[in-house]
């Protein structure tokens, strides 16, 4: 659904995106992580046709970027919340998401019914009169996400949704991110929130001007550092660590009365071992999964170890 | 070229003008001022002068001009604020996402300042003129306005005179980020339009009919060159990595 292909841009001499290849296929939530200044919003900015991109190509669809033909399509097929909201301050919210309707030659009935089934489910239908000027943050954040549905577009790009908004705020933002994966749309989404990413995305990109790493939460998370199942008993004392080496040999450590154990598939492994442990007289009281965060994945790239 | 679409940029800044009451103020207030002040300045002259208003008819044409000046330099209020507007609330990002096109963007904007800009012009035209009737109409023996020299100026040389102005402040606020900035530009308009006027009122050049048709000649092949500017100039990659 979104191809590029060495996709890269200049600002004079700083190179902001470099050679960028990637591929998000429909109905996938992709999360782009990067620190600041990594080239995340020049990103989607060449991906929604915004700035022209300095080398290599991109698609959207079978549509080429910077094909001005092509461009008008892409535009009917791409919503954008943008890094600042933009609204008309002076206009209402519903005003607001009805000027945008119209440049999609959307009926005036369907604009009425959109209009009202994304404020309603974002909880703003009450405020549809009120001038976005007199809205919170997140309030004004939840209008820019509606209006960048309004035309029912297939991929969107959302440019850090969630950034400044108050816990609960951030959550009915994500959980509106959920619906709108289970509609099938494809989601490009900018984040600095690594929790964020993990709940939502099915695979994130860890960007700093070059991609550094794209895959699942998962396999990025277990590429790191594998998979530990950490079992807690009440003492610990050779037999026992013979019986589980015998299962895994030289994948067991010993810390006070735990058992570190490197596994690769817990849910096949992790009863053997038990039975192992019990049988060689052990007593369990605890069983643990330990795995990286995506956290550790993100600084280990993003400083280079 | 969709006129729905930059109908709608129009419609849309009707909108915020509508909110904005220091818009609509500065558009009307200047004009009907002008339009009241002008007749009671001629019977000042004709008291203290003792001539006839059949003496005075240049100098009602001499004012008459002053409504194309007043066309050319309205647009300042609004022009400046719905590009650099746009600029400050940061709207240009998503709605350069939306198929709207770069000239559906100017012929847009210059049309929502344009509109209110001449119909000002207009109402404080039709002040002066209704007044200047009141006041001639016992000496003249006929009603002096309107009249084919007030059409040439009104219905000709005031809207080009507009559309000018209009294009002249799109070009600035494209260039500017601050509607100040924008309208102390826009306001440097004023200056060749007075020369004219200063030249008319000399003796130097006829402020008759046929001057008018030239001048308006003259500004629609400027206003059309600043037209195709503006185009070059609203560079999409720039608006937005510059102003959002
Ligand atoms: N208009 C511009 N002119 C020059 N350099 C620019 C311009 N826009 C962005 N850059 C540079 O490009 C790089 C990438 O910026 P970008 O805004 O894409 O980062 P980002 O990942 O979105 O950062 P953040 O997390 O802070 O939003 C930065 O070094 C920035 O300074
Ligand atoms: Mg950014």
């Amino acid at each position: 659904m979104i191809d590029a292909e060495n996709l890269t841009k200049k600002f004079d001499k700083i190179t902001a995106v470099d050679n960028l290849t990637l591929h998000i296929s429909e109905g996938e939530v992709f999360g782009f992580l990067g620190p600041n200044g990594a080239g995340k919003t020049t990103t989607v900015r060449m991906l929604a046709g915004l700035i022209s991109k300095t080398s290599g190509t991109a698609r959207i669809g079978e549509y080429d970027i910077g094909n001005n033909k092509d461009m008008q399509k892409i535009r009917r097929m791409i919503g954008l919340l943008p890094e600042n909201v933009g609204l008309y301050e002076n206009l209402s919210a519903y005003q607001n998401l009805d000027y945008y309707g119209r440049f999609y030659k959307i009926s005036k009935e369907q604009r009425r019914e959109r209009i009202e089934y994304f404020l309603k489910m974002l909880g703003l239908w009450d405020q549809k009169d009120l001038s976005a000027g007199k809205f919170s943050k997140g309030m004004k954040q939840k209008l820019a996400i509606a209006r960048a549905l309004i035309h029912d577009p297939q991929i969107l790009f959302l440019d850090e949704p969630t950034a400044n908004l108050d816990p609960e705020a951030a959550k009915t933002v994500r959980d509106f991110i959920l619906e709108l994966k289970r509609e099938n749309r494809t989601i490009f989404l900018n984040t600095h929130l690594l929790s964020e990413a993990e709940k939502l995305c099915d695979r994130v990109g860890i960007i700093k001007t070059k991609l550094l790493a794209v895959d699942t939460p998962k396999n990025l998370t277990q590429s790191l550092s594998g998979i530990k199942t950490v079992i807690q008993l009440e003492t610990i004392n050779d037999k026992i660590i013979m019986a589980v080496e015998k299962l895994k040999p030289g994948e067991v450590e010993v810390s006070d009365n735990k058992l570190v154990i490197n596994v690769t598939d817990p849910e096949l492994e992790n009863p053997d071992i038990l039975k192992a442990i019990e049988t060689a007289g052990g007593r369990v009281q605890l069983v643990n999964e330990v795995t990286s965060t995506l956290e550790d994945v993100y600084l280990k790239y993003v400083r280079g170890e | 070229m969709d006129f729905e679409n930059a109908w709608n940029v129009v419609s849309k800044d009707f909108a915020i003008f509508k909110k904005k009451r220091s818009i609509i103020y500065s558009l009307t207030i200047l004009p009907a001022a002008i339009g009241i002040a002008f007749p009671i300045i001629l019977i000042l002259i004709k008291n203290l002068s003792q001539s006839s208003y059949v003496a005075l008819l240049p100098a009602f044409n001499a004012l008459l001009f002053w409504f194309i000046i007043l066309a050319a330099i309205i647009p300042v209020a609004v022009a400046s604020y719905s590009i650099v507007g746009e600029k400050l609330e940061k709207t240009l990002e998503p709605l350069l996402a939306t198929p709207l096109t770069d000239g559906e963007i100017i012929l847009g904007k210059t049309l929502s300042a344009f509109i209110p800009s001449i119909l000002a012009t207009y109402l404080g035209a039709a002040v002066f003129m209704i007044f200047s009737d009141i006041i001639t109409f016992q000496q003249l023996g006929y009603i002096l306005y309107p009249n084919w020299t007030a059409a040439a100026f009104l219905l000709v040389a005031a809207p080009l005179a507009c559309i000018f102005g209009t294009e002249f402040n799109m070009l600035v606020s494209i260039r500017v980020n601050d509607p100040r900035t924008a309208q102390n530009y826009g306001g440097a308009l004023y200056l060749p339009l007075l020369v004219v006027f200063i030249l008319g009122e000399a003796g130097t050049i006829p402020l008759d009919t046929k001057t008018i048709l030239i001048f308006s000649g003259i500004l629609l092949v400027v206003a059309i060159i600043i037209f195709y500017i503006n185009k070059s100039l609203f560079q999409r990659e720039e608006i937005i990595t510059k102003y959002t």
